[in-house]
């Protein structure tokens, strides 16, 4: 018990809500980024014209939009264990700010993926020139860099609010295990 | 006095006084979930906005969407008129679209550049007019017409290009 607590590995399994709410939560994330795009992928693949659409789209603008899917797939199953894990455990477990810390980078990695079109490094910015017959091709830029950069300063302040909340967790169950200690001490 | 030190102590932790502090780390959580919401729904305003008015410059009736307006000089072969973009804001915000229009020879060095530039409010139509003055010479080595077309939008947060590489027999750069 002890050794638990020291690690910080605390799950809250005498909570009915909380347990109640991290299930909710793993399924509404899994549902919106696990079975969404998979339903999407067999759905597009199922449907001829669409297929077609998507290899014309890849192979003009290069944008491999199943790649993108099924990695969103893989990350959004990753975000769902995390905020599961994360609903399990008390703010004040290092296990709780990792999970935080965790499902906030993958998140921002998702949405960094679908602005840069499969392409995360390119911060919100989408440059193609169409492979198209003829002696000229078109091309196009889509700049959402404000956006991109508008999500990587929220998912930076969302880390530092949780690390200030895992700080005052901590400090608070300081201070009632004090409490605690010094009833029993008196008792 | 042991006892009573014991009982400030247990008054102190009821009181938590780390409640404020917690207060105050929920409301900041609150106010990063709404400022993403607000960035997701001005994306999807912007995107919107901006697909929406691109594809109807471009491509509303399968035409070129440059149209040229002016005469030529049959004794020179020089052309003197207008240039016009017809635009169509059809998104939900208000944007401003730049025109470029470069003429290339066949070679693929610039021979003449145009420019223009509208706001649009949203709904609203407008046209883009250009001056257009090309010698003779000029004229005649005009191969290919590239119309570049920039909307930004959502306060120039936001902005789309396309460069549509139009032959000179179509768009009427070099007729």
């Amino acid at each position: 018990m002890a050794s638990i607590l020291k690690t910080g590995l605390w799950f809250v399994t005498h909570n009915p809500i909380k347990i109640l709410k991290a299930v909710l939560s793993f399924f509404l994330y899994a549902l919106l980024l696990v079975v969404l795009p998979w339903a999407l992928i067999n759905w597009a693949q199922g449907n001829p014209q669409i297929s077609g659409m998507l290899d014309m789209v890849r192979s003009t603008a290069g944008i491999d939009v199943i790649s993108i899917a099924t990695t969103i797939m893989i990350l959004g199953l990753l975000v769902s264990v995390a905020v599961l894990i994360k609903g399990l455990t008390d703010r004040w477990s290092v296990l709780n700010l990792s999970c935080e810390v965790a499902s906030t980078l993958l998140h921002l990695t998702i949405v960094l993926l679908v602005l840069g079109a499969g392409e995360i490094g390119s911060l919100g910015v989408i440059s193609r020139t169409l492979q198209v017959s003829g002696p000229s091709q078109p091309s196009f830029m889509l700049d959402m860099r404000f956006a991109a950069l508008a999500f990587v300063a929220i998912a930076g302040l969302n880390i530092v609010l949780a690390f200030a909340r895992f700080y005052q967790a901590r400090s608070e169950r300081k201070r009632s295990i004090g409490g605690i200690v010094q009833n029993l001490l008196h008792l | 006095m042991r006892r009573s030190f014991a009982g400030l102590y247990i008054i102190a932790i009821n009181q938590r006084p780390g409640l404020k502090t917690g207060t105050i780390l929920q409301m900041l959580g609150y106010l990063l979930i709404v400022a993403e919401v607000a960035v997701i729904v001005g994306m999807g305003l912007a995107y919107y906005t901006v697909i929406q008015s691109a594809a109807s410059t471009l491509g509303s009736d399968g035409g070129s969407p440059l149209a040229f307006n002016g005469n030529m000089d049959p004794s020179t072969g020089a052309f003197n008129g207008t240039l016009s973009v017809a635009l169509k804001n059809a998104g939900m915000l208000d944007m401003a679209v730049s025109v470029d229009v470069k003429m290339l020879s066949e070679q693929g060095s610039q021979l003449y550049e145009t420019s223009g530039q509208k706001r649009l409010a949203p709904g609203s139509l407008g046209t883009i007019e250009m001056p257009v003055n090309l010698s003779g010479s000029i004229g005649q080595q005009v191969h290919t017409v590239i119309l570049g077309l920039k909307i930004t939008t959502l306060f120039d947060l936001m902005s789309f290009s396309v460069d549509v590489p139009i032959p000179a027999g179509i768009g009427g750069g070099g007729e």
